[in-house]
C-alpha cells in the first residue's frame, strides 16, 4: 500500500466476553480514504470489531491508530436512548468542549441537514438521524467513520442518499470508514477492501472473484442463498 | 418566618429541579422511588441507635444508590430497586413497632413540613446543594450525553461507569436533604415533576434545562404559599401544586 497513509491497524485481536469467544485473531488494516466492509452473519462478532475499536470492550492484540484520527462511531440505532428533549444541534455538539459554530454549520451542510438542526432527534426520520451522527463525528475532527449496519433501517432512497454521501466523504475528504453490512452488492460497490468474519476471519482482501458464493457459505453457513443486484 | 420557609423552599426547589432534570432525562425515575423509600429503613435504624436520622441517611442512602447502580448486567437497576425498596421500607416498619418508637417523628419523615425544618438542617442543606450544584457544573458535558445514550458517550470517550455512579451518590444526597421539606413519600414526585412538565413545553438541552428549573422553583413557592395561606401540609400542597402545573401544561401543550 505504498503511498497511502496507514491509519488503523489491528493485529491479532481477540475478544472474550463472559467466557465465549467473540473474536479471534482478527487481523487487517486501513489506509486513509478507504472503506472496509465488514461482512458476517448476525452474532459474528461484526459490532463487537467497532466496539474493540473504540475501547468499549476489553480485548487482546493490537489496536494502532495513526496520531490525531479519532473514530466517529455511528451506531445501527440508539436503543437506549433517554428522554432528553435534544435537537439535532444539541447532539452534534453533545460532549464536545471545544467547537465552533462554523464547524458545526460546515459539517451540516455537507450532510445536508441544515435544515433540520433545531428539530428533536428523536423525531428525525432513521436516515437524518444518522446523518446527524455522521455530523457529530465530523465535528469532532473523526477522520474514521466506524458505522454499524448503516443502512439496515434506512427505506430505498435514505440508503442511496447515504452511500452517495458516504462516497463524496471519501473521495473529497479521504475520509475512511469500516462498514459493517450485510449487502454483497454494497460491498462490491463501494467498499475498497472486505473483511469476512464469523469469529475468525475468513476473507480479508479487495472484493474481487475471491468474494464468491463459496466464501460466503463458508462463512454464513451452508443454506445461505445469494441474490446479485447493481448498486 | 414565611421568607425565610420561601428561601429554604426556592434553595430545595433549585437543588431538587437540577437531579429531576437528570432523573427524568436518564430514565431513572424509579431510582429516585427507590432511594428515597428505602431511606425510610435508614430512619427507623438511627432511630434505634438513637443517632440523628440526617446523618445517619448522608451515609446510608449513598450506599443504597451504589447498590442500585451496580446491579448484574442481566438484571436491569429496575429489578434491583424493587427488591430493596420494599425490603428496606419492611425493615423500617418492623424495627419502628419492635422498639415503639414515637410515631409523629416518623411521620415528619414519611410526610415532610418545611415549616419544622431547623438552623442545623438548613446548613446541612447549603452543603450538600453546594456539592451537587458543583458537581453538575463539573460534570454537565458528561452528564447529559450519558443521559442522551450512554452507548455513544462510550464511544466518545465518556467515563460512564463514574458518571453513573456519581450521579446516584449524589441523587442520594441530595433526596436526604430535602426529606425534611418534602417527606420520603412525596419527594419522588419533586424529582419527576419538574423536568416531566419541562419536557412537555421545551426543546433544547439549555432551555429544557432552565425551565425545569423554573418549574421546580414554581410549585415549590406556589405550593408553600397555598400551604401557609390555607393551613395545609407543605409537601402535600407543593406536589398538588406540580401535578396541576403538569396537568395544564399536558392540556394545552400543542398537538
Amino acid at each position: 500500500m505504498a503511498g497511502k497513509k496507514l491509519i488503523l491497524r489491528v493485529k491479532d485481536l481477540s475478544v472474550v466476553l463472559d467466557g465465549r469467544k467473540i473474536l479471534e485473531n482478527i487481523s487487517f488494516e486501513l489506509y486513509e480514504g478507504e472503506i472496509l466492509a465488514v461482512l458476517g452473519p448476525n452474532g459474528a462478532g461484526k459490532s463487537t470489531l467497532l466496539k474493540a475499536i473504540l475501547g468499549m470492550v476489553p480485548y487482546t492484540g493490537e489496536v494502532y491508530l495513526a496520531p490525531g484520527y479519532r473514530p466517529g462511531y455511528i451506531p445501527q440505532a440508539l436503543v437506549d436512548m433517554g428522554k432528553l428533549p435534544a435537537t439535532a444541534r444539541d447532539v452534534i455538539t453533545m460532549g464536545f468542549r471545544n467547537y465552533s459554530k462554523e464547524k458545526v454549520m460546515e459539517a451540516a451542510r455537507k450532510l445536508d441537514i441544515e435544515s433540520h438542526l433545531d428539530n428533536l432527534f428523536v423525531n428525525l426520520s432513521g436516515g437524518l438521524k444518522q446523518r446527524t451522527l455522521i455530523a457529530k463525528a465530523l465535528v469532532y475532527g473523526s477522520r474514521i467513520l466506524l458505522l454499524d449496519e448503516p443502512t439496515s433501517n434506512l427505506d430505498i432512497q435514505s440508503q442511496k442518499r447515504f452511500y452517495s454521501i458516504l462516497k463524496d466523504l471519501k473521495e473529497k475528504e479521504k475520509i475512511s470508514a469500516i462498514m459493517v453490512s450485510h449487502d454483497l452488492g454494497v460491498v462490491t460497490s463501494y467498499a475498497d477492501r472486505v473483511l469476512c468474519l464469523n469469529v475468525r476471519m475468513f476473507y480479508h482482501g479487495k472484493p474481487g472473484k475471491e468474494l464468491n458464493i463459496d466464501l460466503i457459505r463458508k462463512v454464513y453457513g451452508h443454506d445461505v442463498g445469494v441474490i446479485i443486484h447493481d448498486h | 418566618m414565611i421568607t425565610e420557609v420561601l428561601i429554604y423552599g426556592i434553595l430545595v426547589s433549585i437543588v431538587s429541579g437540577i437531579l429531576s432534570y437528570f432523573v427524568v432525562s436518564r430514565n431513572v425515575e424509579f431510582a429516585g422511588v427507590g432511594i428515597s423509600h428505602a431511606a425510610f429503613g435508614g430512619v427507623a435504624i438511627a432511630m434505634v441507635l438513637g443517632i440523628n436520622p440526617v446523618w445517619f441517611l448522608l451515609v446510608f442512602t449513598p450506599i443504597v444508590g451504589i447498590l442500585i447502580a451496580s446491579s448484574p448486567r442481566n438484571l436491569s437497576e429496575n429489578t434491583a430497586i424493587g427488591i430493596l425498596f420494599p425490603f428496606f421500607m419492611s425493615l423500617g416498619i418492623i424495627l419502628i413497632y419492635l422498639s415503639q418508637q414515637n410515631l409523629s417523628l416518623v411521620w415528619s419523615y414519611l410526610f415532610g413540613n418545611i415549616f419544622l425544618v431547623g438552623r442545623g438542617d438548613f446548613f446541612l442543606f447549603l452543603l450538600v446543594g453546594t456539592l451537587v450544584v458543583l458537581y453538575v457544573l463539573l460534570f454537565f458535558r458528561q452528564l447529559v450525553f450519558t443521559s442522551f445514550s450512554r452507548e455513544l458517550a462510550r464511544a466518545y470517550g465518556v467515563n460512564t461507569t463514574f458518571i453513573n455512579y456519581s450521579f446516584m451518590v449524589i441523587l442520594s444526597l441530595g433526596i436526604v436533604v430535602s426529606i425534611k421539606m418534602l417527606g420520603i413519600v412525596l419527594l419522588s414526585a419533586f424529582l419527576v415533576l419538574p423536568a416531566s412538565i419541562s419536557f412537555l413545553v421545551s426543546r433544547g438541552v439549555l432551555r429544557s434545562f432552565l425551565f425545569t428549573l423554573v418549574f421546580s422553583v414554581l410549585m415549590s413557592v406556589l405550593g408553600i404559599l397555598a400551604s401557609y395561606w390555607m393551613d395545609l401540609p407543605s409537601g402535600a400542597s407543593i406536589v398538588v401544586v406540580g401535578t396541576l402545573i403538569y396537568l395544564i401544561f399536558y392540556l394545552i401543550r400543542r398537538p
